[in-house]
């Protein structure tokens, strides 16, 4: 088997690894939306506190390794970092959880300076108890010094590309005000009567020919969801034939 | 060396094969099997492109130096300057232009980026008044401004006092003191008008300095001639005396043709830079600081990959200021009109700029478009090939076959020394 292998930093930068298709590359990668059509660098952060891995995107532990000083004090599941190393995390998380994705990041990616060092965190049950947790954590160093590889403690194997949008069904669900291309309809099983139209938004879940014509906006109950078509979309949408469901 | 294709140049590190892949200045370790069918031309090259053909349109200013002084009290018979006076009636800046200037530098200045303010000469510390003055001026302003600003000075180092000395560590210079050699070597090259050496002068002046030195960075540069071929006993002899880093530079282009190095010199000079460079990375090995400056710099430049159409900044975002104010292409091209690039009160002149950044493109050089070291070299400096062309090609090319095998030779055997370097 032929070795190529990159020495200096330019070429660390363009290496592409055996298997690995064009698209891995950030230069290379079209990327337009979060979490990014080729990798999730969000995935990084999962890990930034040695003993803690929190949501992708968010400031939520999802998990506590046993023995670690983080569960020793308590941390579990469910917590929510408030503070880390002098930063106040509460007012980018009014309401203990909800965040813009970048902003995390742009939280979290400073504090590598620190690499190594433990700081003070502190963590919450959102609705819980006002009085912190306060454990003294170690800074997981990301990349590894001086180079531009990542560090393998940091990001398990897939890592990269575990949370990935699944491109057409996100889109799909994302696009539905009227904006989808013509090769979708919006407004179905559409009867005209006293210059008022009726019909169903072609997202209605479940939909019969008795159910009520009434046009379901966006962020009420009633539509497909993401996870509806990641896990069955073949089920959930139906063809349309000449702007009526065709059963 | 090895002949190859320019999109790629192959060399060994001892017996460890590695390619050096042009564009985006690359470098792989290979095994002997792939070095062989690169070398047989029996591998195709598929490479993604870093370096365009096209000219950066317009860049802003972010480092000028000041011909502070257009004269000087030496009588080097190569020096562009043509005795410091640029073939002109000896003269000073004005205070109204240096300000300008500093004005103009800070025309521009993004945050991000750090600012560059050199003097040059002739002698700079003929005006030194107005040195001080345009560099307190110009540290004021990035301290309102918060921009970070670095100061140099290159100077003959005869008039050099320790007054000098205090404010260069205060501002933090890069003083950089040219020295053609020791003793005799030096004095033959660098005397003063009169015709007296000035060796002994130079150390005496500048001796307070390389105690001081903190804040401030001294170092040597030398101009490398057929009459001071002894690289190594001028490197040691200087960093002994507590230089930070010394530097050789071939003499390619003088205005009367004295001094100018031909081929077989260049060769010679190519082996002495070798022998500096095997010490030099000796004492990398052994942990030791060895300010061998050619060779440090380009280890630091090729760890990064660092690639680039032009040889320097010069037109780009770096420019000379002549004692009347004109702007050119760098300090080389004062008083010159093949570098005429404007004034410091209307500022660049953008067409002449554009004009230069397109004309002077490495891909529109001939040779270099077919050469594997035009990315590292950038086509040689400008000054010297408008009026001379280009002599050294295989001394550049050498010098940095050889840097490129030092660099992977203590990138296997130091690589901590890559880590602090960065």
């Amino acid at each position: 088997m032929p070795t190529i292998e990159p020495k200096n930093l330019s070429a660390q930068l363009a290496y592409r690894g055996r298997g690995n298709p064009p698209s891995t590359h950030p230069s290379s990668a079209i990327a337009n939306c979060f979490p990014g059509l080729e990798t999730d660098f969000r995935n990084l952060w999962k890990r930034f506190l040695v003993g803690v891995e929190f949501h992708e995107a968010l400031n939520t532990v999802v998990a506590v390794e046993a023995g670690s000083a983080a569960a020793q004090a308590g941390v579990t599941a469910n917590h929510a970092l408030t503070s880390v190393a002098g930063v106040n995390l509460l007012p980018f998380f009014p309401a203990g959880r909800v965040a813009w994705t970048l902003d995390w990041s742009n939280i979290v990616a400073p504090l590598q300076v620190r690499a190594g060092q433990t700081v003070a965190c502190e963590f919450r049950i959102p609705g819980g108890a006002p009085a912190p947790l306060v454990v003294n954590l170690e800074i997981r160093r990301i990349l590894t010094p001086d180079t531009v590889a990542i560090e393998p403690d940091a990001a398990e194997p897939g890592a990269l590309t575990q949370s990935l949008c699944s491109p057409w069904q996100a889109d799909y669900r994302e696009c539905l005000c009227f904006y989808w291309a013509a090769s979708r309809p919006d407004f179905v099983n559409v009867e005209t009567a006293d210059g008022v139209s009726r019909g169903h938004n072609w997202m209605t879940r479940n939909r019969t020919a008795a159910t009520p014509k009434n046009y379901i906006e966006e962020g009420q109950p009633g539509l497909v969801t993401y996870e509806d078509l990641y896990r069955s979309w073949e089920s959930m949408l139906r063809f349309v034939v000449g702007g009526n469901d065709a059963d | 060396m090895t002949p190859t294709d320019a999109r790629i140049h192959l060399f060994r590190a001892g017996s460890f094969p590695h390619v050096l892949v042009v564009d985006g200045s690359r470098i792989y370790e290979i095994d002997q099997e792939t070095y062989r069918r690169l070398e047989a031309g029996e591998l195709g090259l598929e490479t993604s492109s870093y370096v365009t053909d096209e000219a950066p349109r317009t860049m802003p200013v972010r480092s000028l130096s000041l011909a502070i002084a257009q004269k000087c009290n030496l009588g080097c018979t190569y020096c562009y300057a043509q005795e410091g006076a640029f073939g002109a009636e000896p003269k000073s800046m004005t205070r109204e232009v240096a300000l300008r200037a500093v004005d103009l530098l800070f025309s521009e200045a993004d945050p991000k980026e750090k600012l560059t303010l050199a003097f040059l000469g002739g002698e700079p510390l003929t005006n030194r008044p107005l040195l001080r003055e345009a560099a307190e001026t110009a540290a004021a302003m990035a301290a309102a401004q918060g921009i970070r600003i670095a100061f140099s000075i290159t100077t003959n180092g005869t008039l050099i006092t320790p007054e000098d000395g205090e404010f260069f560590e205060r501002y933090g210079f890069a003083v950089t003191v040219s020295l053609d050699g020791v003793g005799q070597a030096h004095d033959l090259l660098r005397p003063f008008k009169d015709g007296r050496g000035s060796y002994e002068r130079i150390l005496r002046n500048v001796e307070p300095l390389l105690r001081m030195q903190r804040r401030m960075q001294v170092s040597a540069r030398v101009t490398v001639t057929p009459s001071n071929p002894a690289l190594r006993h001028t490197l040691d002899e200087l960093l002994a005396r507590g230089f930070s880093s010394v530097g050789f530079t071939p003499m390619l282009a003088s205005p009367t043709g004295l001094g100018q190095m031909g081929a077989a010199e260049l060769a010679a000079m190519l082996q002495e830079m070798i022998a500096c460079g095997l010490e030099c990375e000796r004492r990398i090995l052994a942990g030791e600081r060895y300010g061998f400056s050619n060779l440090v710099t380009a280890l630091r430049e090729l760890h990064k990959g660092t690639h680039r159409p032009y040889p320097c900044g010069a037109a780009g975002s770096y420019f000379g200021v002549s004692a009347d104010g004109e702007l050119a292409s760098c300090h080389r091209f004062v008083n010159d009109g093949a570098g005429k690039m404007g004034d410091v009160i209307q500022g660049v002149d953008r067409q002449a700029q554009r004009t230069w950044l397109e004309d002077r493109h490495v891909h529109r050089q001939s040779p270099c478009n077919e050469c594997w070291a035009r990315y590292l070299c950038g086509g040689g400096c400008h000054h010297e090939v408008i009026h001379r062309g280009r002599p050294a090609c295989d001394y550049i090319r050498g010098w940095l076959h050889y840097s490129l095998q030092a660099y992977a030779r203590l990138l296997k055997l130091r690589p901590d020394y890559f880590a602090q370097s960065n």
